[in-house]
């Protein structure tokens, strides 16, 4: 059931807003971190299916952003998503300090750059059907996305207790997110986006 | 300076900005814009297929506008995915008319979802009401342009992919306050005015003044307060006038105020009698042979010149003039006046004298006079000449014996016809008596620093009155001679204590006579007698 999962027991209210998530010293909670790990490893699932970015994809970013320190390897970035407390097995053991949340943004939003012109595809496309009422699935970029998302989402999460539903709104949800996370201010946007889900959870 | 203009193109709008370049820019990385003006305008909005939508404004609507829709958008971006996706059952949200509950019919149900292009869903509805849960309806307070300022521009959602924007009072092409825009249109608004930000830099606006407007009888009240201090600042710089001037100012007053010597004749005759009397002069000795104590000057008396002695010698020899028989002038004798015995003389004499300036003059140099005369003095005495005040008991000794001795035989000399005028009375003997070491002080002050001056042929006389702290308060010369020769006489300065301190509440007068031949006489005149005034 949708109570049941752990998405909604990460968060608890005790978050505070930040004004410049990157340059703020303000560090969150272990318990916004548990929400943040979730969201973050979210927002890197939903770019994987829609532009299918891999590992190599991760890592090259990550050395264009020079965060090889953080993001060394595919083990470091696995690990690194295997904080998600969302994930199967040992998800949510490891800690996610502020550097490597921060790298994980920083990685994300700049594979959003990189993707912009898909993710704005997908969004209007999105828009444009729902003004028809057909299906997401019925358009193709948009039917892939889904299928991706879902597939990976019930592959790697440990409750797969979502319905299709929720998953579908879920993808959608992300994909518009990251639409604002393709701009010059998505670093930005998605840090305070981060702080203010695990502050309104 | 020429004006510069730069366009922000995205996809479906463009910013367009009009701005006059700062100086300040050449010190700026980024180009410092100030005057801005700018031109939003969109195209393929929603009910315009041809005609784009543009939307004016100064700098601060830009800024306001920027902030509106970046905060807007953190809001929608902010919204907890446990609210948006998980927080209601979509199925309750949904009544069945408005969705088929057809099992299978899942396009339809996405689509309501999605989007939900009804007006129900505005800022003031209900979250159980809205299709995306409460956070439309939250975000839309969030927004919350509208309860701040209505005429500021604001957003509120439709849904995940559609936005209203208020223009508020931005100039605009259309009658529509509220722009419907798609998700896409919104990001392309956004990137626009992030990428203006970003490049550019306004010069910041300046703040509205919070400060309360002055009453209107603020620069009023200033103005008369400032006149009030300068006024009052004026008044005391020229009134205020050096020390020597405002000694001669007391003392011309002073000299006014006190009555002619007319009737101190009259008053001498009468009043002038205890200070003849022995008793003062037995007590002097009397004491000064206790060992009590006694004035320094009393000590520093052993001292006097050779002049002064023979001075005194030869005063001997002549026939003792008294105060009464000195030769009256016509203005001694100008006008009368009762008031003389007043201890307080603040009576001004009705009738100006035409010696008052001399007068005047003489008192203002007196100060200078008695310390020019009392520093040679000084060294040539035996003892400490320092000032003579009743505070330092002097040593006893058989000079000072010998000093009040000839005092007294002084006085003894003129007793008599003093005593035969007048008997004193009890009070007047008492007070007599309370000042005799003053009287013998001054008249040894006075001897010590006197000197006779030449072409002298008649006694002068003055009328001291004393405070009772030892120090001269006024100066009266009782006859021309001695208006004339005032600046000559070695008188202390005025409210500097010279001699011991005498338990009185009024001021003591004490009668000064200056011999020709050199001799110091002192005398009390009586104390000021109420029913004479």
């Amino acid at each position: 059931m949708v109570m049941d999962i752990p998405l909604h027991q990460t968060a608890t209210p005790q978050g505070k807003m930040v004004s410049l998530p990157l340059i703020d010293q303000t560090q969150p909670d272990h318990s916004q971190l548990d929400n943040i790990k979730a969201q973050l490893d979210l927002v890197l699932l939903a770019l994987e299916a829609l532009a299918g970015i891999g590992s190599e994809a991760v890592l090259q970013a990550a050395a264009e952003l020079n965060l090889q320190e953080v993001v060394s390897d595919r083990v470091a970035l696995w690990r690194l998503r295997q904080s998600n407390p969302l994930r199967r097995g040992t998800g949510g053991r490891k800690k996610l300090d502020i550097e490597e949340a921060r790298s994980l943004v920083m990685i994300s939003c700049h594979l959003a750059q990189q993707h912009q012109g898909m993710i704005r595809e997908a969004v209007e496309l999105l828009e444009a059907i729902a003004q028809t009422h057909c299906q997401p699935y019925q358009v193709a970029l948009l039917g892939d996305y889904l299928d991706n998302f879902t597939n990976t989402y019930q592959e790697r999460m440990a409750e797969d207790t979502l319905s299709m539903d929720a998953l579908t709104d879920l993808a959608l949800k992300l994909l518009i997110d990251l639409l604002f996370y393709s701009n010059s201010q998505g670093p930005r946007r998605l840090w305070m986006a981060l702080l203010d889900r695990a502050n309104h959870a | 300076m020429a004006a510069i203009s730069r366009q922000f193109n995205c996809s479906s709008c463009r910013l367009e900005i009009t701005a006059q370049p700062s100086p300040l820019s050449r010190w700026a990385k980024r180009p410092i814009l100030k005057s801005v003006d700018f031109l939003l305008s969109f195209q393929d909005l929603s009910g315009r297929h041809h005609e784009p939508l543009e939307i004016r404004g100064d700098q601060a609507q830009l800024q306001v506008l920027s902030e509106t829709v970046s905060h807007y958008v953190q809001n929608v971006l902010g919204q907890s995915l446990t609210t948006s996706v998980f927080g209601v059952p979509w199925t309750t949200t949904l009544t069945p008319s408005d969705t088929p509950s057809i099992p299978g019919n899942e396009p339809q149900d996405w689509a309501a979802r999605v989007e939900i292009d009804s007006p129900k869903i505005l800022p003031e509805q209900s979250p159980q009401t809205t299709q995306m849960g409460s956070s439309p309806a939250t975000m839309a307070n969030q927004a919350d342009a509208p309860t701040a300022n209505p005429d500021s521009p604001y957003l509120y959602p439709r849904s995940l992919l559609t936005h209203n924007l208020v223009l508020g009072t931005l100039t605009t092409n259309t009658d529509d306050k509220a722009i419907p825009l798609k998700t896409s249109q919104l990001f392309d608004l956004v990137s626009a005015l992030d990428n203006c930000a970003a490049e550019l830099e306004t010069l910041p606006l300046p703040m509205p003044t919070r400060r309360p407007a002055l009453p209107i009888w603020a620069s009023s009240a200033a103005a008369i307060v400032l006149m009030v201090g300068v006024t009052t600042a004026t008044l005391q710089i020229t009134q205020k006038a050096p020390p020597g001037n405002r000694d001669t100012v007391t003392t011309a007053s002073h000299s006014q105020k006190t009555q002619p010597p007319v009737a101190s004749a009259e008053v001498d005759s009468v009043t002038s009698a205890p200070s003849a009397s022995p008793t003062p002069t037995d007590q002097s000795s009397s004491s000064a042979a206790k060992g009590s104590p006694q004035p320094t000057a009393a000590a520093s008396a052993t001292a006097p010149n050779s002049k002064a002695a023979k001075a005194e010698t030869s005063s001997q020899q002549e026939s003792p003039v008294s105060p009464s028989e000195a030769p009256p002038d016509s203005w001694f004798l100008a006008s009368p006046s009762p008031s003389l015995v007043k201890p307080k003389q603040e009576e001004p004499s009705p009738s100006s004298q035409p010696s008052e300036q001399d007068q005047a003059i003489a008192m203002a140099d007196q100060p200078t006079s008695a310390q020019e005369t009392a520093k040679p003095s000084a060294p040539s005495a035996a003892l400490p000449a320092a000032p003579p005040t009743a505070a330092e008991p002097s040593p006893t000794g058989a000079s000072v014996d010998t000093e009040s001795e000839k005092v007294s035989e002084q006085r003894d000399r003129r007793s008599p016809e003093m005593l035969n005028r007048q008997a004193p009375t009890t009070a007047t003997h008492s007070y007599a008596s309370a000042l005799a070491p003053q009287v013998v002080a001054i008249s040894q002050y006075i001897r010590q620093r006197w000197q006779v001056p030449v072409g002298l042929s008649q006694p002068l006389q003055y009328q001291l009155t004393l405070n009772p702290n030892g120090s001269l308060k006024q100066v009266q010369p009782l006859n021309l001679v001695a208006t004339q020769y005032l600046p000559q006489v070695p008188l202390p300065a005025a409210h500097q204590p010279f001699i011991a301190p005498f338990q009185s509440a009024q001021p003591a007068l004490v009668r000064l006579v200056l011999q020709p031949n050199g001799t110091v006489q002192t005398f009390v005149e009586a104390k000021a007698n109420p029913k004479k005034n």
